[in-house]
């Protein structure tokens, strides 16, 4: 084993303060970047049946028939909604882009008695707006742990809009009551420097990171992605690796590759 | 099943032979969050520790200066320790003469006779109350603790406890606090351990004073979250409010009906998994027990079977049944507005004065009207939602 993935393993295994070591030299003046970071999360094993789920006693929903979105994967085996985001004392300092510091909205909508989208990604202090296109009425049961948990009532066509000011330690539970078959996620980040899987495993955390070392975590639906493999060693047993950036143009990704997860670890869900 | 009753046994025989003295009753720590969020021994030892120093034990509790604003010591050391009376009258050990068997010594909601009951008793450790008179997320006011022990859950094992003096009552609802902060206090040095630092960084009682500290504000700041209505009561015996909150009882606007049934008769306990719904608590207790059935951690394994059973929850019928948090007009004013704290319940007021709301403070008093007249005439009807499945009552 080269002396760079020991290092590497050894800081995702333990090492948050091996890191630590070397950040001050952020602090001082305006930080050198990184590219973006790209890669791929893949199911190395046969798809799995999506579990069937029981649509209630809603008419609107038999109709719409919703499916298991809990562990969604292509034909080609990539996982959606895996969410991954960077953390580290380099990044507390980090005010993104000029394109990310304008407070957005984001909606989250009650669609076919689902969730639209399954996850959700935010900055403190941006809006989160609920939605409801279906002609039934759902609620909205979110419980956060820095922000003030919620549970309200979303009649059809109704919105509400509310304003998530404090950063999240990791993505919070959604649930409609109405209709407990229904789960979304949404994550308060301070920094912009956090990433969804797509449909096909693919994931961008965009360019602007310190160069230097951070850290990545990686998550699915409620639990931290351990023990896969990734060229800076194997996620602990709370998702994360270490990372050391170089400094590259926006347009020069570090490239993850593909991280292969084994289909056992979702077998007892 | 068998492992969990037998296992559960065991800790209950651990707990009474603690409340009859058989040795000094000590603090659990919460061994499901621990063991559930990967804590190190170390870890752990280290956040015990800081609780002992600031907390004390159930003997000898202490209060650190920081609370002194929030709780009387004194009324610590009345409820603290064994069950002892030096005069006529005056009783030491009052948790553990009223409250330990259910609520546990720790206030975990799991002394010795928890297990039997249902509902479980209060876990105080999250600081979630479902009978409060304060916006959903905050915490209960003083009094709101008051009127529990006076009033007592009718329909659940917790009794009025109106016959204790008023001190005795004071001293209880301060000891509540102190329970509750500590049981608080530990769940963020958990997080804290797990989310923020590195796994050989331990905490301190210097870490933890801060977090104490805002814990403890939230607890001064409570009055002023209280909800009140930006009118006064209606006539509830109108016939025409009453109309109108069977109209919005029934209405998509708030959806009551899907949870409580046609005219809140009620509806067949959710019973298919994807159908199945649990409280604040138990979904915390079932996704725990769910992750040791796949884990090689096994302190997590051996906490999943001392565990609770998870028990699912669904809406409550209305028309026959006392109401556990309270008839009175006001209260049902402020369930419905902000719904039930740590439950499935939904608020249908806004998150804070001023805030957009499903319902205004009238359709919520109309609603009041209806609830309020159930029960006085519960003939059935087949009236419902259009969008109501025609199968409704018929699901297994």
């Amino acid at each position: 084993m080269s002396v760079l993935k020991k290092s590497l393993l050894i800081m995702a295994g333990l090492g948050i303060p091996a890191f630590f070591a070397g950040l001050a030299t952020f602090a001082e003046g305006a930080p050198p970047h990184a590219g973006p970071i790209t890669g791929r999360i893949v199911l190395a094993g046969p798809r799995p049946e999506p579990r069937e789920l029981d649509p209630g006693r809603d008419r609107c929903c038999q109709e719409a028939l919703p499916s298991d979105e809990s562990l969604l994967v292509s034909d080609e085996g990539g996982l959606a909604n895996v969410v991954i985001w960077a953390s580290g004392p380099p990044i507390a300092t980090v005010t993104g882009p000029p394109n990310l510091l304008e407070p957005s909205v984001h909606e989250l909508t009650n669609k076919g008695c689902a969730f639209q989208p399954r996850v959700t990604l935010l900055r403190a202090g941006e809006r989160l707006v609920l939605t409801n296109a279906d002609p039934t009425t759902h609620n909205l049961n979110a419980t956060f742990r820095k922000n003030p948990s919620f549970n309200v009532v979303l009649a059809p066509q109704a919105r509400r809009e509310l304003s998530l000011d404090a950063a999240e330690p990791k993505p919070a539970p959604v649930a409609c009551n109405i209709h407990p078959f229904m789960r979304a996620w949404v994550l308060v980040r301070d920094d912009p420097y956090a990433a969804v899987s797509d449909a096909s495993g693919h994931f961008e955390l965009p360019a602007g990171l310190p160069a230097g070392q951070i850290r990545l975590t990686f998550w699915h639906e409620g639990r931290y992605l351990a023990g896969v493999p990734t060229p800076a060693g194997v996620t602990d047993r709370r998702g994360r690796i270490g990372l050391t950036l170089p400094l590259a143009e926006a347009s020069t990704p570090y490239e993850l590759g593909e991280l292969r997860i084994d289909p056992r670890w979702f077998a007892a869900q | 099943m068998l492992g969990i009753s037998r296992s559960a046994a065991g800790s209950i025989a651990w707990v009474a032979a603690c409340l009859v003295g058989c040795g000094p009753a000590t603090f659990q720590p919460n061994e499901l969050l621990h063991s559930s969020q990967g804590l190190t021994a170390a870890q752990s030892e280290a956040i015990e520790t800081v609780l002992l120093e600031i907390f004390g034990t159930p003997a000898e509790p202490r209060l650190p200066e920081l609370l002194h604003a929030t709780i009387d010591h004194n009324n610590l050391i009345r409820c603290a320790g064994e069950v002892i009376s030096h005069e006529p009258g005056v009783t030491q050990g009052l948790y553990g003469r009223h409250c330990a068997r259910c609520h546990g010594v720790t206030g975990d909601g799991q002394g010795p006779t928890a297990l039997y009951q249902h509902p479980y008793p209060r876990d105080f450790r999250r600081g979630v109350f479902k009978w409060k008179s304060t916006y959903r997320d905050a915490l209960p006011t003083i009094s709101d603790l008051h009127t529990v022990l006076e009033r007592g859950v009718p329909g659940a094992a917790m009794p009025s406890f109106r016959l204790l003096s008023t001190d005795e009552r004071n001293a209880l609802v301060d000891y509540v606090v102190y329970l509750t902060l500590r049981g608080q206090l530990e769940r963020e040095l958990v997080l804290l351990s797990v989310e923020e630092l590195a796994e050989e960084e331990l905490v301190t009682v210097a870490t933890a004073e801060p977090l104490l500290a805002s814990l403890s504000t939230a607890w001064t700041d409570t009055d002023r979250l209280v909800v009140n209505s930006s009118q006064p009561i209606q006539n509830l015996v109108d016939a025409n409010l009453i109309a109108q909150g069977k109209e919005l009882f029934h209405s998509e606007l708030t959806g009551c009906a899907k949870c409580h049934g046609t005219n809140g008769a009620g509806l067949t306990p959710n019973v298919t998994a994807s159908d199945r719904d649990y409280d604040l608590w138990d979904t915390e207790r079932r996704e725990i027990l769910t992750a040791s059935q796949t884990t090689d951690n096994p302190r997590l394994i051996a906490a999943a079977k001392r565990a609770f059973p998870p028990r699912p929850s669904w809406g409550r019928e209305l028309t026959t049944v006392k109401r556990r948090g309270g008839d009175e007009p006001e209260t049902l004013f402020r369930r419905l507005h902000q719904g039930i704290a740590g439950t499935t319940m939904p608020a249908l007021g806004p998150l804070r004065p001023g805030q957009p709301a499903a319902l205004s403070d009238p359709q919520i008093w109309a609603l009041v009207a209806y609830v309020e007249s159930l029960g006085i005439s519960d003939e059935p009807s087949d009236e419902g939602s259009p969008h109501y499945a025609a199968s409704a009552q018929e699901v297994p």
